[in-house]
């Protein structure tokens, strides 16, 4: 039991606290070799523990790969990425939204068990990097105690459900979507039919279908809200709310707008909607081939027609769950005014020009009057552990205690009074946190990039920052159309920075010139961010890392004067064409021969000679592992914990741990054929009796059904602490067996598909 | 008092900017510089009043620092040395931080030149960033972690006095402005 187990362990919600004690126990089997690292990968993944650069123990230095001689051997946390390498801790926030005492938790961690630095993703999450996984159980204690989980942060699993930030104070919204993006993120949260997908899972919502803030059209579900006006039996007309769903949007090496599943699912029918969807995609979506396993290759290979067909017929097969209904009906606020309203803001403050800049650029009103949106412009994604706790006062004093994270990498105030906006301007300043340039050319989103993914091709993070400062220093924001536009850089291909949807995205690339590497971008020009993201650019061709900046200066002040009135960056770029404007950018797609610049060979802010030696297997597709084995992963820990009752004289304990230990078992097999497992004991054992001894598939050629036997003996009754030993000692044989029983369905699956295929 | 971790900074003025000391930087992590299992260089350039560059090591975070708007070089522990001695008598912590921190100091002004880095060795910030094990909210902790640091800092830089001033806001851990007076000077030339 850890130390910040045993002081926080009360306040934390007991189905939380089971999930970190099992980890803590799979960090345990995992240490002493009684865990595959496959399994151990994808469980550490499902709980937000991330592999980083460099985790395979070498680390090019510009020169030779370096071995890095970590204490800890060759004891590994998954497939090459070693147990002593630091990782990186994934923090869900549900559509962003997190209270001051939540970020204040996370600066304290920031600061004791990372780098000092919080980052804030392009999915609302919360990284801390450079973490030892030693620590990640305290990590997770401590954000427990205050409603914080890590829980399916990685892995193939359900993702943070993402949501508008100024859900609930937009002027052009619906309806208020936070209440509905936390119900499907809790409803789904460690749900038995998300368990067994072949890769991650993205939802998002909007309040509305022009607006950016939700990015619907890249999710796997994107729903944006919708108001439908019904006449009742009555012969009222009343409002009635619901959602447009699209489905199988995402961005990756090959971007796929979502397509729209139905119209208008009323706010009732979100929970099982979306649930179907997932069954379908667990079902029927690819497992073997991770390049090809988003729900997106589904649907390109049933089309929607036949994927709204599944997902109806699948709807109407699921079993009645009472929180389809319950889950939604809470559609309070999340957060609302603590202080009185200000003035309307008419016209723009004057004086200061610092703060009227600001006001310009960060400072948005909302729906309701007299109060305004602030944005919290985080440069490259990044806050400090005492910025985050002046971000906290800030909360604590003008708004409510509450803030957003955004998928543009920065945190919204809500509900600031107009009459405080100096002074939380004035806080800002202090915090070093008050530049004017929210959603501007010059608040650049980037991912991790080579900074510390494992897939990162060039930097995508130093090249934000040196963009960053270009762009501030000549004047950018001068111009309006120009200021409006977006940057956004991407690593890899994975696309994690949304360069895809930007006005002007850049795509980590690698190329060879003269025997040498050289760092590049891809330039994808005329991406759709309004529209909830609603089309992607075109690629023009790759530049030199160092052309990057001059591309941008070009393409800018082209734009700036050849614009015609009104016309958009997108309009502009589909009326110049690619040939045009490759042709416009050819010159600076040279690179000089190593000799006469060498500064070519090197990325941004690394003075290492470039190389992609770094490069290892990602984690973002998680470990392939069967919905079976973590079944039975969890029955073996279950039948560990009763040897250790055992051990300790607690005989009660250990036999009703091991029963649990044998049901949990028998649960992986049933669970690998059918969605619906029984949650009673008995109901289960009949259904695995008719599904795998009655079929002989639980079948040992000399054993016959005995270890099916010494499940089935406990269906009228439950063992008792006489019963301890002998229990164990079967359970140990039957989980052994249902080991064998899930290889052989395996390699009866594969041989059919492939039979199937020919 | 015991802790597992400690933060300690000595302050100065970095004679050049940040970016310039990246190229020295990862050279530690190729030269396997100071006897560390070095991982990684991590620039925060962009973060106002941040951490600067961290170099990330196995068992401890060095960096070129600027919070509290003050340049200094940083160590913080991050991994026990001994694992079997995850916590330590605090005074012990420091002492090493601070013998840490001055080496890095000494092999940073070495490889950028004497003018890269000024440090005075007469002002420290060292914090415990270990809330389980010194909790702000205990007086305790407070007066056991003053006396641990004035006989760390006064030993460690033979100081004929030194004063420790808490840090305002208790969110921060444990945590202290330290002025060391006396010989200070000396000692830390030579040491530097």
């Amino acid at each position: 039991m850890s130390n910040w187990e045993i002081r926080l362990g009360a306040e934390v919600l007991p189905e939380r606290a089971a999930d970190i004690r099992a980890f803590q126990q799979a960090m345990a089997a995992r240490r002493n070799g009684r865990l595959d690292e496959r399994l151990f990968a994808e469980l550490r993944l499902r709980q937000g523990v991330y592999g980083q650069r460099y985790d395979n123990g070498h680390r090019h230095d510009g020169h030779a790969s370096r071995r890095i001689d970590f204490p800890c051997g060759d004891v590994t946390k998954g497939p090459e990425t070693l147990w002593d390498a630091p990782g990186m801790q994934r923090i869900k926030i549900p559509y962003g939204g997190l209270d001051a005492r939540q970020l204040e938790v996370i600066a304290e961690l920031a600061e004791e068990y990372a780098d000092g630095i919080l980052h804030v993703t392009t999915r609302q999450d919360i990284q801390l990097h450079f973490v030892h996984i030693e620590d990640t159980p305290d990590i997770m204690w401590r954000l427990a105690a205050v409603g914080i989980t890590t829980k399916e942060a990685c892995g193939n699993a359900v993702r943070n459900v993402t949501a508008c930030p100024l859900a609930g104070v937009c002027n052009d919204e619906s309806f208020d979507v936070t209440p509905y993006a936390e119900a499907v993120a809790r409803f789904l949260l460690g749900h038995p039919d998300t368990q067994d997908f072949g890769r991650k899972f993205k939802i998002a919502f909007s309040g509305c279908e022009d607006h950016p803030c939700g990015l619907a059209r890249i999710h796997d579900i994107g729903a944006v809200a919708k108001v439908r006006r019904v006449k009742a039996g009555d012969g009222v007309v009343r409002t009635e709310r619901g959602f447009a769903l699209y489905v199988g949007g995402g961005l990756g090496a090959v971007p796929h707008r979502a397509e729209l599943l139905d119209a208008f699912v009323p706010v009732e029918e979100l929970l099982p909607t979306c649930q179907a969807v997932c069954r379908v995609f667990a079902a029927l979506g690819e497992k073997k081939n991770r390049a090809r396993a988003r729900l997106k290759f589904l649907l390109k290979r049933l089309g929607i027609e036949e994927f709204r067909r599944l997902v109806a017929a699948e709807r109407e097969r699921l079993p009645f769950d009472p929180r389809w209904r319950t889950e939604v009906e809470d559609v309070d606020p999340r957060d609302g005014p603590s202080r009185p309203a200000g003035p309307v803001l008419r016209v723009r403050p004057t004086g200061d020009p610092d703060f009227v800049a600001f006001v310009d650029r960060n400072v948005r009103p909302q729906a309701q009057p007299g109060y305004s949106v602030v944005t919290v412009a985080l440069p490259l994604g990044d806050l400090s552990a005492d910025q985050a706790r002046a971000l906290a006062d800030l909360a604590r004093t003008y708004a409510d205690g509450h803030l957003r994270a955004t998928v543009e990498q920065n945190f919204v105030l809500r509900w600031i009074s107009n009459a405080d906006l100096r002074a939380v301007y004035d806080d800002l300043v202090a915090a070093g946190l008050a530049e004017p340039v929210a959603a501007s050319i010059v608040d650049i989103t980037s991912c991790p990039g080579t900074d510390t993914c494992k897939l990162g091709i060039s930097s995508s993070r130093g090249l934000s920052a040196t963009l960053r400062s270009i762009l501030v220093e000549e004047g950018m924001l001068a111009d309006e159309a120009v200021a409006a536009l977006r940057i956004k850089v991407s690593g890899c291909f994975n696309s994690c920075g949304q360069h895809h949807v930007a006005d002007l995205g850049f795509l980590g690339v690698s190329r060879n010139v003269d025997g040498r590497r050289v760092p590049h971008f891809q330039v994808v020009l005329g991406g759709q961010w309004s529209a909830n993201a609603n089309a992607t650019g075109i690629a023009i061709g790759a530049v030199p890392a160092r052309r990057v900046p001059d591309v941008v200066r070009r393409l800018v002040r082209a734009y700036a004067t050849e614009r015609a009135p009104g016309e958009t960056f997108r309009a502009w770029v589909e009326r110049l064409g690619r040939k045009t404007l490759r042709e416009r950018l050819s010159d600076l797609t040279a690179v000089p021969p190593f000799g006469t610049d060498p500064e070519f060979y090197r990325d941004h802010l690394d003075p290492r000679i470039y190389g992609i030696g770094d490069m290892a297997q990602g984690e973002c597709a998680g470990e392939m592992v069967s919905v079976a084995k973590f079944g039975l992963a969890d029955a073996d820990r279950l039948l560990d914990e009763a040897l250790d009752a055992l051990d300790e004289g607690r005989s009660a304990d250990a036999a009703r741990l091991s029963f649990e230990s044998l049901l949990a078992g028998a649960r992986a097999l049933v669970r690998a054929q059918t969605f619906d497992v029984p949650d009673e004991p008995r109901a289960l054992l009949c259904t695995f009796e008719a599904r795998f001894v009655a079929t002989r598939l639980f079948w040992d050629e000399h054993a016959k059904d005995k270890f099916a036997r010494y499940l089935l003996r406990w269906r009228d009754r439950k063992p008792g602490p006489d019963d301890a030993e002998d229990v164990i000692r079967e359970a140990r044989l039957f989980i052994d067996h249902a080991y064998r029983v899930e290889a052989n369905m395996g390699a009866m699956a594969a041989h059919l598909s492939s039979e199937a295929r020919a | 008092m015991e802790s597992t971790r400690i933060d300690v900074k000595v302050c100065g003025r970095f004679g050049r900017p940040l970016e310039a000391f990246l190229p020295a930087l990862h050279g530690w992590v190729a030269t396997g510089a100071l006897d560390e299992t070095w991982v990684d260089v991590a620039p925060y350039l962009h973060v106002p009043d941040g951490p600067g560059i961290v170099v990330v090591a196995h068992h401890a975070l060095y960096g070129l620092d600027q919070r509290d708007g003050i340049d200094g070089l940083r160590y913080q522990t991050r991994r026990p040395r001994e694992p079997r001695r995850s916590r330590r008598p605090l005074e012990e912590l420091v002492t090493e931080g601070i013998a840490r921190v001055l080496a890095a100091a000494s092999d940073l002004r070495e490889r950028c030149g004497d003018d890269a880095l000024e440090i005075d060795t007469s002002r420290w910030i060292i914090g415990v960033p270990d809330r389980l094990n010194a909790p702000a909210d205990d007086e305790v902790a407070w007066a056991e972690g003053r006396i641990a640091l004035e006989r760390a800092v006064s030993t460690a830089l033979g100081a004929a006095a030194v004063r420790c001033v808490p840090d305002t806001d208790a969110r921060r851990g444990l945590r202290w402005r330290v002025a060391a007076q006396g010989t200070v000077g000396e000692r830390a030339s030579q040491t530097v």
